[in-house]
């Protein structure tokens, strides 16, 4: 007899229906899986075997084989273990329930219990679009699962648990869960800009960098409080929309990083991963591919902290996400796509002994260590980034001060307001901050008044700035503009950008 | 019961098996089905479902359980034989078929104990 269960996988964030087919026919006893499953999903009919005989069932005698169809498709993963559990106990007659109308996803243990598995979100948001709206899912996955409107989701325990559900012994409340105030508590961040002191100048670069989805470089000595800055970022970005969390949320649940209790990443996510890391850590990859660093930070802030420490091949491997706002990895058997819409803060110091002109140590670095240091980054990665700013160390009266510096939620309110105008500006040229401009576009909106424009001549003369700083120096003045509320870039909005070029100026470098 | 002697102690071992699947209601359908590449101690029958015996019988426990020396060769060469006799006996893929140990304790001043692996093995993994 042939059962038929629906189950799910994943590929990059998208998921697509599995169907689990199990026929037990006469013959040898042997158990064989069939549908390009990889080693997790040969391994299962072991567990299978175990949860079931545990479960105080019998494991059925005879020929089984399992085809996961479409066949053409590979199977990664546990998820399949519950649905192939209960396709073998429906074609060996223990349960006689019709299970067309479920998605079954789960891991099982030797005993029977059922664990959580990776990517329930995505699965339930593409197998909602085809129609299905019953889920059995892990219990650890049910809040994700249960984000998604119209779904009715069945928490599950044990084996014995679904089986006894499906043959109607078992009454399970379909989970729900109360998707505003969940999103409510989702919002909340734990770090505030009130708690630094000091460093105005660093708040106000990074207010900007955030208004206008630049990418910043932060430059100082050890201790200034580089990170303590970028951890704040993403608080005052714009707050998070509902469709914009549930993309985030969807890379994550894929890289299994959702703990139990929650159901939706509610925050700008704010990824720092060591400088050791390889590039298919970052980037995303592996013979499965699973997301990187800079997909796990979409629609976040991704840090780099001792950002000339990072391998070079690393660090170039950023550009193209960086350009295109999504990561296309290759296999030979498949190519998947993850989102990957970032803002990058990478931080370093000055030069190798991290006190290069503090005014309180001395350098001990040789010029040419230095200039060894800061070449680690190539120019094309550095023209992407807009913003450097340099961030001191603070000064015994600046950490001892009782100011308290404005709360995030002021200069969330200025940042909104900010970006709100550019998308507006570019509703009709399919970008949404300034940081995207280039070209004709950076021409046609960034028009300079005379005194403006005398003013750059004069800087670019002086400080020998190339032609790169001169299109990020116009960026970075159209949103201070922007930030102002003003609709031209006036010589003030060009002198303060002028200043976040410090890796342009020669006697820094030379 | 009388103590076996020590050269026949396996085919004692088998008969206390024997007598046991026939208390239990298992048909015997062969004893000793052998052929050149080995041996099936006991098929029988129950429940529609053809059942390979192997029968292992050991004195002392110090030479390890008796399930211990049912190796993969072994398996494999069960599994062969099986074949054989589904295929002599116009059975392929028209029966269930299962393969279950039976395990006899027979300590030297003692009576044989018996321990019975339902479902021991099965064709690959």
């Amino acid at each position: 007899m042939i059962a038929r269960v629906n189950s799910s996988a994943v590929v990059g964030i998208e998921g697509y229906i599995v169907n689990v087919e199990v026929d037990i026919s006469k013959g040898l006893p042997s158990f064989s899986t069939v549908g390009l499953p990889d080693s997790a999903i040969k391994e299962s009919r072991n567990r299978v075997e175990m949860a079931i005989k545990n479960s105080g069932l019998d494991f059925p005698i005879g020929k089984i084989t399992i085809n996961l169809a479409p066949a053409d498709i590979r199977k990664e993963g546990s998820a399949f273990d519950l649905p192939i559990a209960l396709g073998i106990l429906k074609a060996a007659g223990v349960i006689n329930a019709n299970l067309d109308e479920f998605i079954v996803l789960g891991e099982l243990s030797l005993d029977g219990k059922v664990r959580g598995v990776r990517g329930v979100l995505p699965v339930t948001i593409s197998a909602h679009s085809k129609g299905f709206d019953k889920f059995i899912v892990p219990r650890d996955n049910a809040n994700e699962a249960a984000i998604v409107k119209g779904v009715t989701v069945y928490p599950v325990d044990s084996l014995l648990e679904a089986v006894s559900f499906l043959n109607g012994v078992l009454d399970i409340q379909p989970h729900s869960i109360d998707i505003d105030s969940i999103w409510e508590r989702a919002r909340v961040y734990d770090v505030d800009f009130q708690d630094v002191r000091g460093q105005e100048g660093a708040k106000r670069a990074l207010e900007i960098a955030a208004a206008g989805g630049h990418n910043v470089l932060m430059i100082g000595p050890p201790g200034a409080g580089k990170t303590m800055l970028a951890k704040r970022l993403p608080t005052i970005l714009p707050p998070l929309s509902l469709e914009e969390a549930l993309e985030t949320t969807k890379v994550h649940s894929v890289a299994g990083l959702l703990g139990r209790e929650q159901a939706l990443v509610g925050v700008r996510p704010f990824r720092a991963p060591h400088h050791t890391i390889s590039d298919a850590g970052l980037i995303g990859g592996g013979h499965f591919p699973t997301p990187g660093e800079v997909s796990l930070a979409h629609n976040g802030v991704l840090f780099l902290d001792e950002f000339p420490e990072f391998n070079r091949r690393v660090l170039e491997a950023l550009r193209q996400p960086m350009e295109d706002g999504e990561v296309t990895i290759s296999r030979a058997t498949m190519r998947v796509t993850f989102p990957a819409r970032f803002m990058l803060v990478a931080a370093m110091n000055p030069c190798p002994c991290g006190y290069f002109g503090d005014p309180r140590h001395n350098c001990t670095c040789t010029p040419a260590a230095i200039q060894r240091y800061v070449s680690k980054i190539s120019g094309p990665l550095l023209d992407r980034i807009d913003i450097h700013i340099e961030v001191p160390a603070l000064t015994f009266d600046e950490l001892r001060s009782k100011s308290v510096g404005e709360p995030s939620s002021k200069i969330r309110e200025r940042v909104t307001e900010a970006r709100r105008r550019q998308l507006e500006r570019y509703k009709d040229v399919g970008i949404y901050s300034n940081a995207q401009l280039s070209g004709k576009l950076l021409e046609k909106y960034c028009e300079l008044d005379s005194t403006a424009e005398d003013l750059l001549r004069t800087a670019i003369e002086q400080f020998g700035f190339s032609a790169r700083a001169y299109t990020r120096i116009v960026k970075v003045a159209r949103t201070i503009a922007d930030l102002e509320g003003s609709d031209r870039i006036r010589p003030e909005h060009v002198g303060e950008a002028i200043q976040y070029r410090t890796l342009d100026r020669k006697y820094w470098i030379r | 019961m009388a103590e076996p002697s020590l050269y026949t102690v396996g085919d004692e071992g088998e008969l206390v098996a024997l007598r046991y699947l026939q208390l239990n209601g298992y048909e015997i359908l062969s004893r000793n089905y052998r052929k050149k590449r080995g041996e099936l101690d006991i098929v029988c029958h129950k429940d529609g479902v053809i059942v390979f015996i192997e029968v292992k019988t050991r004195r002392e426990q110090q030479f390890g359980h008796p399930f211990e020396s049912i190796t993969t060769r072994k398996k494999q060469q069960l599994i062969k034989m099986a074949k054989q006799y589904l295929v002599e006996h116009n059975l392929w893929d028209k029966a269930y078929v299962r393969f279950d140990v039976i395990g006899v304790n027979w300590p030297k001043d003692g009576n044989p104990s018996i321990e019975h692996i339902v479902d021991a093995f099965r064709v690959g993994g």
